[in-house]
């Protein structure tokens, strides 16, 4: 199940990046699919999980942009491996928790990868994170929520179903 | 289905490792490396997702498309069929202009604004009225005969009453035989000619028409052609069924004959 949750997710990162994205986007903000499915894997599977899901994602979405080819894929793999240390803590099986993770790991995505991409210039990248950044962060979040409390809801489902 | 197992999972660091150093190499590379790696790859991985893209956005044009094109084209046949029915009647009209009137009488050409729907109507109604001299009793006629006459006039239009009305009767005559007769509608889909005696000469396709004998309309107008004739030697008279020339749930431009004006005046001389 895991291993059909994995390919299905990277198919839709692949469909929402080619395609989707614009259909959901609000005022030039977009949820980053990519980094909420790494967050899902790494909050429900660990650290490795994240890793491979952030490196494959962040692999595939940097074709897009081959200037910054291994960046994303870096950060990614980076936020994949770091929020599967999470995994364990128990405050973490409140799905808002877990939405704030991911909110939390766009940002940092954003701040790292916006440094990059303007050449290291505070005033260029601090531009772009307040138009575009904060808002993607704040859409990823909720986005979060509404993926951590659906998959909350049906653990649960099947947790009462067992018993 | 087996468990999808993740690589390197008993060692960690490893899979760390690897992909850490992966994703450097792809840092360092030179641009145009870079450039021609991620387009090849693009290319396969994509490829699919951006033909996709391609097809959904060329659906929605097309459907665009054909939604303008299926609306233009519901537009341009509404104006072929009304273009269509003004040059219907402006065929109809330009012959009704050639319409040879009885001598002394003025057409006046009326188009018809209510009918029965039925297939064999008794009356219409006509667009002119007392105000266009309009009134009672005057013969209507269009192109192809006698279409009835006036049974009331309002100031703007006017009731037609058609030979198919029991009411209406038409002094007629054959036009080879020169035999008088009465025309009137009792039943069925054809009129009869009345009044016509036993030995008179009346045979099948003869042509009937107004005699001008009761007053009301001039001679000479055509009625219709004699379809039957039916002689019982028991009777005075013979059974002559006439198919009027006019088709009555046809019609729609008709000519009312007006009187010549100086008919009134001789009227009041004599």
């Amino acid at each position: 199940m895991k291993g059909l949750n994995f390919l299905f997710c990277l198919f839709f990162v692949l469909l929402y990046e080619s395609l989707l994205y614009p259909l959901i986007s609000i005022a030039g903000a977009r949820p980053d699919m990519a980094l909420i499915f790494t967050a899902f894997f790494a909050l429900s599977y660990g650290s490795l999980e994240g890793l491979f899901f952030g490196f494959l994602s962040g692999f595939l979405i940097d074709l897009l942009t081959p200037s910054l080819l291994g960046w994303g894929t870096l950060l990614r793999l980076g936020l994949g491996f770091w929020m599967g240390n999470f995994k364990d803590n128990l405050f973490l099986e409140n799905f808002f928790s877990k939405g704030v993770i991911a909110a939390l790991s766009v940002l940092v995505f954003e701040i790292f990868y916006q440094l990059i991409h303007t050449g290291l210039s505070f005033a260029g990248a601090g531009y772009i994170l307040i138009r575009y950044s904060l808002p993607d962060a704040f859409y990823s979040s909720l986005v979060g929520f509404a993926l951590f409390y659906l998959t909350q809801k049906k653990k649960r489902k099947e947790a009462a179903a067992e018993l | 289905m087996s468990e999808f197992s993740i690589p390197f999972k008993t060692r960690p660091k490893v899979a760390v490792y690897l992909t850490v150093v992966f994703s450097l190499i792809l840092i360092v590379l030179p641009k145009k490396v870079k450039f021609s790696f991620a387009t090849a790859v693009s290319s396969v991985v994509y490829a699919p997702f951006s033909s996709l893209g391609q097809s959904i956005s060329e659906l929605v044009r097309l459907k665009k498309e054909n939604q303008a094109l299926r609306q233009a084209l519901v537009k341009t046949k509404l104006e072929t069929a009304s273009l269509q029915e003004t040059r219907l009647e402006n065929q109809r009209l330009k012959s009704l202009l050639g319409l040879p009137a009885p001598a002394g009488f003025t057409p006046l050409a009326a188009k018809i604004i209510g009918m029965e729907p039925s297939r064999r109507p008794a009356e219409v109604t006509v667009n002119r009225g007392v105000l266009d001299g309009v009134q009672r009793n005057l013969p209507v006629v269009n192109l192809t005969g006698l279409v009835g006459k006036v049974s009331d006039a309002a100031p703007e239009a006017a009731i037609v009453e058609l030979l198919y009305d029991p009411g209406c009767r038409v002094a007629a005559r054959d036009q080879r035989s020169r035999t008088v007769g009465i025309v009137k509608w009792k039943s069925g889909p054809y009129l009869s000619m009345d009044n016509v005696y036993y030995q008179d000469d009346v045979a099948v396709g003869d042509t009937i028409v107004t005699s001008g004998l009761g007053g009301l309309f001039p001679q000479g107008i055509l009625i219709g052609t004699v379809r039957a004739v039916g002689a019982d030697s028991l009777s005075t008279f013979k059974q002559v069924e006439v198919e009027p020339a006019v088709r009555f749930p046809a019609i729609e431009e008709v000519f009312i004959l007006l009187p010549p004006p100086e008919t009134s005046g001789q009227k009041e001389i004599r």
